[in-house]
């Protein structure tokens, strides 16, 4: 017993191993096609992943030699996405032409010369479409409703006051017409503007993961990406004047 | 069944009819309160029986005439009555028995028992004193804290109130009080059971080979019941402390009436203090019980409730400004339990005992989690940010009605035919804060009914039963036949049990989303078949001394189908997770006194292990308990008539973990600015890959009854009975870490956390009325 005493300052007993693992390296992205008629509003950002060591001893996580490719599977028509000089951009990856379409599948490649080369796929969803005639204003509630898609596994609504906003998250499993309301009894002005954002599967399972924090916890990871990690996800937005 | 049933009619048209048969309800002269234990025997033909947890007894097959019975408890006076049977059964709903101040050399007081501590009745039960939750400072009065030190009972974090029962998990325990099933049984934080020890009557835990009266759970039974009253005198115990009130009260109400009313209201003072966080812990309880004829009725109620708003963001004033942009951490819990229910007991005729029980018990959960912090990184587009916000709504309402015949058959056999129906509604939200994610609200009945024979043989005792179970919306009848034998072999007995376990709903692991995972959340198997596990024990007992005795069990289990149900399943019966598991082990206990000591001392090897398709590709990993060896003692040393010191000692094997293998960010992002967040996260390839080091604790106690002072004159003006002063001392072995968690620190590596990582002393004061 007095042999397995400590004192505060010394590291402590370390666990026993039980299973040998070994970290696989790989590249960790986060990919947004962003179908908002703008383009080069879509980016790819890319990473790798490390060992604890390096993460925490600042080791470099931004793969330079990653070459970012998406391909419009329909076409066959191929983006490259290139880094641009900002290096507060660093790891991102733009196309300044690239316009995403509703509903059109593509696919994402990204080689590297130190990593295995990543790839994903994601089809965009189609732009949510508010029924017209159905957004009412009441002085605690603001009421619409929308045409729910299939392909759309998640919509984001944003009643915007002006500058502020109300936010609501609103999950969807298919075709159909979806009541939204939002309480908007705090506020004391009427509402400027309302924007809807639509996303695929990929980014609704990534983006309610929960990254754990809590340590020495087994946490299964939501990847959507082959040979590597992260997400390559789509959205669509709606944005409404009101 | 049917077979059963018949050869069941055989035998008892096989055997010879014998006239006669004499039982009743033995009771405490003072109080009223049934006994537990006592030991009734006839004079002259060695004939006998034993008061059973409601403190009935049955003798049968007697001849016609006079019978002397010699009724026996260790702390009572002894009681020879003499009885006259002539040509029909006798039914007495009273005997009553003096108690005395027993004086052993080990224990002044043993309550309603010959020991603290004993096993018997089914194969793998135990039933603890309550008392010892009074002569124990260091156990805070709790009933988890006591049950944590059982041989039979692993945990996978010393602060969660979750326990492990031979290899099974958490959920498939189930917690009663007062027959009805309590959802969640602890408060949060602090995880110490809603259970007031001032009103608990008798603690019996089966952890497997239990009868067919017994279902809805696989893995354990745990059994509170509560004080009757007092029938001529109001009594009670009252505690005051820094940090609330707690206590109890029985009385007379009314003519063969008694009632108990017990409540604790508890707040952490230097939260509110020093963080700002409103809290409130409060647990009532109630019991009425009162006599009609041959109907004993009993109504119980009790109501729970926890509010904790503890916020991390007041501490901030402490670290620069320029730390973070943003910070935010914190939970908020809402919690309540409440259950009310009303029991008859009635002796139809002598060997005939009917017991009806409705209740009602719900559980309702609203638990926000949220961890936040951001700071602007200049030289990136991407702000490091970690956000994180859970919400955990869950509720279960049960109206449950349960009936059953116990027939004494003939001197040797006794059947016992119920049924039970479980009428539940569950209700569900996970998500994010802002994520409105649809309420699953589901409603079914789940019904049973079993038939249990105990037959004895000569120095067999066999019993046989049978359980049928469903869950009425999939219309598929279970069987669970449960058997199970115990012979006696000189001084020896040995114990056998094979036994099938089904069970109707799963509860969700919030581990990897809750630091600490202080409730039980509630989910419903709809479009699953049930769980189901198999349990196979064998068990041989003897006695060292008259008042020292050991035994050793070994048990196997096939957890056939099991389910894991997460938080990041969304919580949608569909992204339930189907799987299975085995444990096994053998346990040694030593039980009992020597001189001055008592108390038990035991050690267990387990092991257990899971396979879930989703979980490495259902490669088989250990499970969350596995501790493979325990060694556990609770033991009392009397100095003198007032003093009692206890100790309570743990040697465990560490907790099995995952060990990350690397570190990526986790990436969060805003639609409306289209603009990056990242926060880093582990990489976890694998499950349980490591064993955390070995834990030691050793805590002791002191107990002192009053005999001048402050606090003797106080009670003495309050009119008290006596006045107690206790005091603790924990984590002795404090030089010795036992890790929580691993962080790594630049240029340093990994440094083991112990939160308890220096001693701590605590006293308090109570009296009895």
């Amino acid at each position: 017993m007095l042999e397995t005493c400590d004192l505060p300052t010394d590291p402590g007993p370390m666990p026993k191993n039980l299973i040998n693992v070994t970290f696989e390296p790989g590249l960790n992205v986060f990919g947004v096609l962003r179908a908002d008629g703008d383009s080069g509003s879509s980016f790819i950002h890319v990473e790798k992943a490390l060992t604890t060591k390096q993460m925490y001893e600042e080791a470099d996580i931004f793969d330079t030699t990653a070459t970012v490719q998406v391909t419009d599977s329909l076409t066959g028509n191929v983006f490259m996405f290139e880094v641009i000089g900002d290096t507060t951009y660093r790891g991102y990856y733009f196309n300044d032409e690239f316009i995403p379409e509703s509903g059109r599948h593509y696919s994402l490649e990204i080689r590297s010369e130190t990593l295995p080369s990543l790839t994903a796929v994601t089809t965009v969803p189609v732009r949510p479409e508010l029924i017209s005639n159905t957004l009412t204003i009441t002085k605690n509630q603001a009421a619409f409703q929308l045409q729910a898609a299939a392909g759309v596994y998640q919509y984001n609504c944003y009643l915007f006051f002006g500058e502020d906003y109300l936010e609501k998250q609103v999950s969807n499993s298919g075709a159909g017409i979806k009541t939204i309301t939002i309480d908007i009894s705090n506020k004391n002005s009427s509402p400027t503007g309302l924007v809807i954002i639509g996303y695929d599967m990929n980014l609704t399972a990534y983006l309610n993961s929960s990254p754990s924090f809590v340590p020495q916890t087994f946490h299964e990871m939501v990847n959507t990406v082959e040979n590597g990690y992260g997400c390559f996800g789509s959205l669509a937005v709606t944005i409404i004047e009101l | 069944m049917r077979r059963l049933v018949v050869i069941l009619a055989l035998l008892a048209l096989s055997l010879p009819l014998l006239a006669g048969n004499i039982s009743g309800y033995v009771i405490d002269q003072e109080t009223g309160e049934t006994i537990i234990g006592v030991n009734v025997m006839v004079e002259g033909n060695g004939q006998g029986a034993a008061t059973d947890v409601k403190g009935f007894f049955i003798i049968r097959n007697l001849e016609d005439g006079q019978h002397r019975l010699r009724f026996s408890h260790i702390a009572y006076e002894e009681n020879f009555t003499d009885y006259l049977l002539s040509g029909k059964d006798l039914y007495i709903p009273e005997i009553s028995m003096a108690p005395h101040s027993i004086q052993t050399e080990a224990v002044e007081v043993l309550g309603q028992r010959g020991s603290i501590i004993q096993r018997d009745m089914d194969i793998s039960s135990f039933e603890v004193d309550p008392i010892v939750l009074m002569e124990i400072p260091q156990l805070s009065k709790d009933v988890f804290q006591l049950m944590k030190l059982s041989p039979s009972v692993t945990i996978s974090d010393p602060f969660s109130p979750q326990y492990y029962v031979r290899g099974s998990d958490p959920g498939e325990n189930l917690v009663q009080l007062d027959g009805m099933t309590i959802y969640n049984p602890q408060h949060f934080m602090g995880s110490n059971a809603v259970f007031n020890p001032y009103a608990i009557k008798n603690i019996e835990m089966l952890v497997g080979g239990f009868d067919a009266e017994y279902g809805g759970r696989n893995s354990s039974i745990l059994n509170i019941s509560s004080r009757e009253g007092h029938q001529s005198e109001v009594h009670g115990e009252f505690r005051p402390s820094i940090s609330g009130l707690s206590g109890a009260i029985e009385f007379p109400a009314g003519k063969d009436a008694t009632a108990m009313v017990s409540g604790r209201l508890l707040t952490d003072i230097t939260m509110q203090v020093m963080m700002g966080s409103g809290n409130i812990m409060m647990d009532f309880n109630g019991a009425y019980q009162k006599s009609i004829g041959k109907t004993k009725l009993r109504l119980s109620g009790f109501y729970a409730r926890d509010y904790m708003d503890y916020v991390v963001d007041d501490l901030m004033i402490f670290f620069p400004d320029s730390i973070f942009e943003d910070f935010s951490e914190g939970f908020i819990t809402n919690t309540t339990n409440n259950a009310l229910g009303i029991q008859s007991s009635t002796v139809l005729t002598p060997n005939l005992l009917f017991e009806t029980h409705l209740y009602y018990s719900g559980s309702d959960v609203d638990n926000k989690t949220y961890f936040s912090y951001s700071f602007e990184d200049t030289t990136s587009a991407t702000d490091v940010a970690l956000n994180y916000k859970t919400r955990i709504e869950n509720s279960i309402d049960d109206m449950t009605v349960k009936a059953n015949l116990a027939w004494f058959t003939f001197r040797n056999q006794s059947v016992k035919l119920g049924l039970e129906i479980n009428r539940l509604r569950f209700s569900n939200r996970l998500g994010s804060f802002e994520l409105e994610s649809k309420r699953s609200t589901y409603f079914t009945t789940f019904q049973a009914f079993y038939l249990q024979d105990k037959i004895e043989i000569g120095k067999l005792l066999f019993k046989i039963g049978m359980r049928n179970s469903r869950d009425i919306k999939s219309d598929t009848w279970r069987r669970e036949p449960r058997v199970s034998a115990t012979l006696k072999l000189m001084d020896l007995t040995f114990k056998l049990a094979y036994g099938h376990y089904y069970q109707y709903l799963t509860t969700m692991d919030s581990k990897n989303n809750e630091f600490v995972q202080f409730i039980e959340y509630y989910n419903t198997l709809k479009g699953y078949d049930p769980m189901h596990s198999v349990h196979h024990i064998l068990g041989i007992e003897g006695k060292i001394t008259e008042r020292l005795d050991y035994s050793l069990t070994a048990y196997y289990k096939d957890l056939r189908n099991l389910y894991h149900y997460s938080y990041e399943s969304g919580g949608g019966s569909n992204r339930i997770e189907q799987g299975s598991g085995e444990s096994y082990g053998f346990e040694i206990l030593f039980r009992g006194e020597i001189g001055k000591l008592s108390g038990w001392v035991g050690y267990t090897y387990s092991h257990g292990s899971r396979n879930y398709p989703s979980v490495l590709n259902g490669k088989t990993t250990l499970f969350d308990g596995d501790q493979p060896h325990n060694f556990k003692s609770v033991l009392l040393y009397k100095l003198t008539g007032d003093i009692t010191a206890s100790s309570t000692f743990q040697f465990a094997s560490g907790f099995p973990k995952t060990w990350e293998t690397g570190m990526l960010m986790h990436y969060y992002y805003d639609p409306l600015w289209n603009g990056l967040g990242a926060s880093p996260t582990s990489i976890t390839p694998t499950k349980n890959n490591v064993r955390y080091p070995s834990r030691l604790t050793w805590d002791i106690g002191w107990k002192k009854k009053l005999r001048q002072g402050f606090g003797y004159y106080l009670a003495e003006y309050l009119g008290a009975e006596d006045a107690v002063f206790f005091m603790t001392i924990r984590n002795l072995l404090f030089l010795h870490r036992d890790p929580q968690y691993y962080f790594y620190f630049p240029e340093y590596g990994y440094y083991g956390f112990d939160f308890d990582f220096i001693p701590s002393i605590s006293a308090g004061y109570s009296i009895r009325f």
